[in-house]
């Protein structure tokens, strides 16, 4: 999978039925009908750096820190395209690396939601580093997540 | 009980700035000059260890940097990222809301002692209903005995998320539940003190799922609160 730059087109990319700041950014079975979809900023805002899977999703790397060399990592898929989940972290990974010379990504994962993130995180070098109860409001009720990471080994 | 008192992002960086510049807050000891008002200052003889294992007290505070952040930057952060600092006593003790659950509260200190933590937990659990707490404390950082000693629990580490010195370090997450709330994230109403504290049965009481408001302050709570907050640091 190929990241691009944003382009004014790709704005219906950046709506949809997920959880905001997710790591894996699926949608959300049972979305309410009247729920307003989770919304991304265009980009424009410093710290933040948003490449486009051209008709699947996007990524984000927020919060880009140039001292400790990290930023965390919000992906978004379109309905239908939850398969492309593995191949859109591995290139991010691969961006984050490579174009940004980060040493390090994160992000964060809640198991509620129904995603398994294990089968695609692994695959992209992510590992689980630490367990946040009640660390999101999910259905009604505060729930675990979880943050995983990635780290470039020089 | 520890008084806390608000301060703006620019006086909150002033003081971070010198407390870190200062090498001063170790241990929950003030050992050189602050912009804190009201600190004591030690004599010199207390500079040296405090200049040579502080320092490092400060750092990693609310995800700042005292050390290589000028002031500037530091304020800059601080809004940025809707971050409360407050003076308790000798040490800075910081709160910022996490987005998607504002129930949940980032806190951090300068100091190695419990009680400014303690004061904190109680202003959040009655002024702003906090449920459970999250800190993220840079590893070998002195900070880390005054959370465990009000509770929190390791909940995991960051591999080398900060950079400094040359190398990378690791963080240290710690969280915590507020004092009386429930597997749900809810307050267990109508229980006895001795089943639980008097700040879990009164002041958060109402907390409903999916409120975000801060809600009102039941002034004939807050001691009853603090009082809590206090007695599980001590135990």
């Amino acid at each position: 999978m190929m990241l691009r730059g944003y382009r004014g087109g790709d704005a219906a990319l950046l709506a949809g039925p997920w959880l905001d700041g997710e790591l894996i950014g699926l949608p959300l079975a049972g979305w309410p009908p009247l729920a307003d979809l989770t919304v991304v900023a265009p980009p424009g805002r410093p710290g933040d750096e948003l490449c486009i899977a051209p008709e699947a999703g996007f990524a984000r790397f927020a919060g880009l820190d140039w001292v400790h060399r990290r930023a965390r990592l919000e992906t978004g898929l379109q309905p239908g395209r939850e398969d492309d989940a593995g191949a859109l972290l591995q290139a991010a990974v691969s961006y984050a690396f490579g174009r940004l010379n980060l040493h390090r990504l994160y992000g964060w994962i809640t198991p509620a939601a129904g995603a398994e993130p294990a089968a695609a995180l692994e695959p992209a070098g992510f590992r689980r580093e630490a367990t946040v109860p009640d660390g999101i409001w999910l259905d009604g009720r505060p729930v675990e997540r979880e943050i995983w990471a990635v780290i470039r080994h020089d | 009980m520890t008084d806390l008192r608000m301060l703006d992002p620019a006086e909150a960086a002033e003081a971070l700035a010198g407390t870190a510049l200062a090498g001063t807050v170790v241990a929950g000891t003030v050992v050189a000059g602050t912009a804190l008002a009201g600190a004591e200052c030690a004599g010199t003889e207390l500079a040296g260890p405090g200049l040579a294992a502080g320092g490092g007290a400060a750092r990693g505070f609310l995800g700042t940097d005292p050390v290589t952040q000028n002031r500037a930057l530091l304020a800059a952060e601080l809004t940025r990222m809707g971050a409360t600092v407050c003076q308790a006593g000798d040490a800075l003790v910081g709160f910022a809301h996490r987005p998607g659950q504002p129930r949940q509260a980032l806190v951090a200190s300068t100091s190695g002692r419990p009680e400014p933590v303690a004061a904190l937990l109680a202003f959040l659990r009655t002024y702003h209903r906090s449920t459970s707490y999250l800190a993220l404390v840079p590893d070998g950082s002195p900070v880390a005995a005054a959370f465990a000693g009000c509770g929190f629990r390791p909940a995991g580490v960051l591999r080398e998320h900060r950079y400094g010195a040359g190398q990378y370090h690791d963080v240290l997450v710690y969280v915590a539940k507020a004092a009386g709330t429930t597997a749900s994230g809810t307050t267990a109403a109508g229980t006895t003190a001795a089943q639980t504290t008097a700040a879990g049965t009164t002041a958060a009481g109402t907390t409903g799922p999916g409120t975000t408001d801060p809600g009102t302050t039941e002034p004939d709570t807050a001691n009853a609160a603090d009082s809590a907050e206090a007695s599980r640091c001590r135990s």
